[in-house]
């Protein structure tokens, strides 16, 4: 299918946190209530549409298991949003945040748009985290913050697509080069606004793309 | 035509690839089974995520070891035991032998004590049994739990060694990933397959060893202490006979006539035997508690040996000094 762009999304976590959920929430609107541990990483995509333009978003639901750690690093290049997930109900994967955010930050652009979620809000009774805390350590390092729910799909759409905003408006500030790839913005096969000969190579290559 | 030849290819390449996809993992595996052998440095991560695994192994291990010095231990310290017993026979059969040549008082004294020595001899024999039980135990518990545990955390490790080689495999296809790609995603699910399989083998093995070792510490100290059990009232039977004559003995001296001399000697001669005592006592707790107690064992036991021997020359020395004395 035709896009204006396309972005790559990493989704990053502790395991069991519902990272896989929550991608399949966004893409097929179903919940899955059987742990099935993500090997390596799984794909999924979906379109939407932000300020009238059709803009692919490629997402890379990564494993969270530690033995995957380092093969998972390889997958932060050239993501342009990441959702970084803890559990509101396992106190012990909201304090591994930081470990997750370094990684986050040495292997991936400056640029990238991370996004914090504090998922399983659907289980109130057995909530560890407040979701204060969980705007504090937004705030303190300058995410964008949402608590949602993969099983009631409550601010799964939102998650996702205020990223995709997010990076959007950069874009349009000016602070994503979207020519250079390793931004994880790549623009469309019929982008009318770019006449630049690389995107006209990558627009070959993605014709009749979406396989994903 | 055309169809038949299609089909041919089809197969040919079909063959091809899995020969290929077998010769990668194997690949794989020599490359990790290398990094393990020279002792390169492992991902740390991966390392780590075995960290549970790891120290179950290192207890394994431990117990291993520890039994095997525990047989050896058995060993001396039955032997020591006889020696120490024929020791005493001698000097009890000694003094009865001198003590009837002598008519006087010390005489009689001397006959006592030595038939006091030849009985506790004889007694100190009954150490062996429930010792010869835990060396038996101890060599059954080796040739069967142990080994058993051990065919396990082979297999285990033949499987780690494959799965890490997998993980390796998949850092490698990760590096330049592409969904969008069909030819880079067929061979990423081709590895990612080969690492879920190795991962569920790998899974369900490591939770084996865990279960088994667990099971092999806990059926140790069953078996150490239902066994040191019996060792400790043999133990406990025998000095209380023994101390039961001896203080026999002390009650027939205190109208003699060297009387400083002998109560000081005898009272330390006793003291001697309480410490040893004492000791024994305190291996045996620890020895209950396992294999650092019975480390204790090993260490200690020289000196309580010689304990033993000490009090017996010390009586000899006393013995000779009493005698001259008295003539
Ligand atoms: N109640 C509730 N359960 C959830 C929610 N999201 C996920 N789960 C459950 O949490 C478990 C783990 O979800 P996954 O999405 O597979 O976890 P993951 O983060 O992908 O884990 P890895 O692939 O190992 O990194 C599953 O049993 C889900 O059913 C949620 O919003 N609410
Ligand atoms: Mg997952």
């Amino acid at each position: 299918m035709a896009y204006a762009y396309l972005f790559k999304y990493i989704i990053i976590g502790d395991t069991g946190v519902g990272k896989s959920c929550l991608l399949l929430q966004f893409t097929d609107k179903r919940f899955q209530p059987v742990h099935d541990l993500t090997i390596g990483v799984e794909f999924g995509a979906r379109m939407i549409t932000i300020d009238g333009k059709q803009i692919k978003l490629q997402i890379w639901d990564t494993a969270g298991q530690e033995s995957f750690r380092s093969i998972t690093r390889s997958y932060y290049r050239g993501a342009a949003g990441a959702l970084l997930v803890y559990d509101i109900t396992r106190r012990d994967t909201f304090n591994h945040l930081t470990t997750w955010l370094e990684d986050a930050r040495q292997h991936s652009n400056s640029n990238m748009v991370i996004m914090l979620i504090g998922n399983k809000s659907d289980l109130e009774s057995r909530r560890e985290v407040k979701k204060e805390e969980g705007e504090a350590f937004a705030r303190e390092h300058g995410l964008i913050f949402m608590e949602t729910s993969a099983k009631t799909a409550s601010n799964v759409e939102e998650a996702f697509i205020n990223t995709a905003k997010e990076i959007y408006e950069k874009i349009q500030e000016g602070v994503f080069d979207i020519n250079n790839e390793a931004n994880g913005i790549k623009i469309g096969p019929q982008h009318p606004t770019t006449n630049s000969p690389l995107s006209t190579s990558q627009g070959g290559q993605h014709a009749g793309g979406g396989c994903c | 035509v055309f169809q038949v030849h299609c089909d041919i290819k089809w197969h040919i390449q079909n063959r091809d690839s899995s020969v290929v996809n077998k010769f990668q993992k194997k690949f794989w595996k020599t490359k990790q089974t290398l990094i393990k052998v020279t002792g390169k440095k492992e991902d740390e991560h991966v390392v780590a995520s075995d960290a549970d695994l790891d120290a179950k192994l290192e207890v394994f291990h431990s117990i291993q070891r520890t039994c095997m010095e525990l047989l050896k231990v058995i060993e001396q310290y039955q032997r020591r035991i006889c020696f120490l017993s024929q020791e005493e026979n001698e000097l009890g059969r000694f003094l009865r032998f001198q003590g009837s040549q002598d008519k006087s008082r010390a005489g009689k004294i001397m006959q006592a004590t030595g038939k006091a020595l030849c009985f506790s001899s004889q007694q100190r024999l009954a150490l062996r049994k429930p010792l010869c039980r835990l060396y038996q135990e101890i060599e059954t518990f080796r040739y069967r739990a142990i080994s058993d545990t051990w065919l396990t955390v082979n297999r285990m490790e033949q499987s780690r060694t494959e799965y890490r080689g997998a993980l390796l495999w998949m850092k490698d296809v990760s590096q330049e990933l592409d969904p969008d790609t069909h030819k880079q995603m067929e061979k990423f699910r081709k590895v990612q397959a080969q690492v879920r399989t190795t991962k569920s083998s790998f899974d369900k093995l490591k939770n084996d060893v865990c279960q088994k070792v667990d099971l092999l510490g806990a059926s140790r100290c069953n078996l150490l202490s239902h066994i040191l059990t019996t060792y400790q009232t043999t133990l406990l039977h025998f000095w209380g006979k023994t101390s039961h004559t001896m203080a026999a003995i002390h009650e027939s001296f205190k109208g003699c006539q060297h009387k400083e001399v002998s109560t000081v000697k005898v009272r330390a001669f006793f003291h001697e035997e309480k410490n040893y005592r004492q000791k024994i006592k305190n291996m045996m707790i620890k020895a209950l508690h396992g294999a650092k107690g019975l480390a204790f064992l090993q260490e200690q036991r020289p000196p309580v040996l010689l304990n033993g021997k000490l009090s017996v020359l010390y009586f000899i020395l006393f013995m000779f000094l009493f005698f001259y004395s008295a003539t």
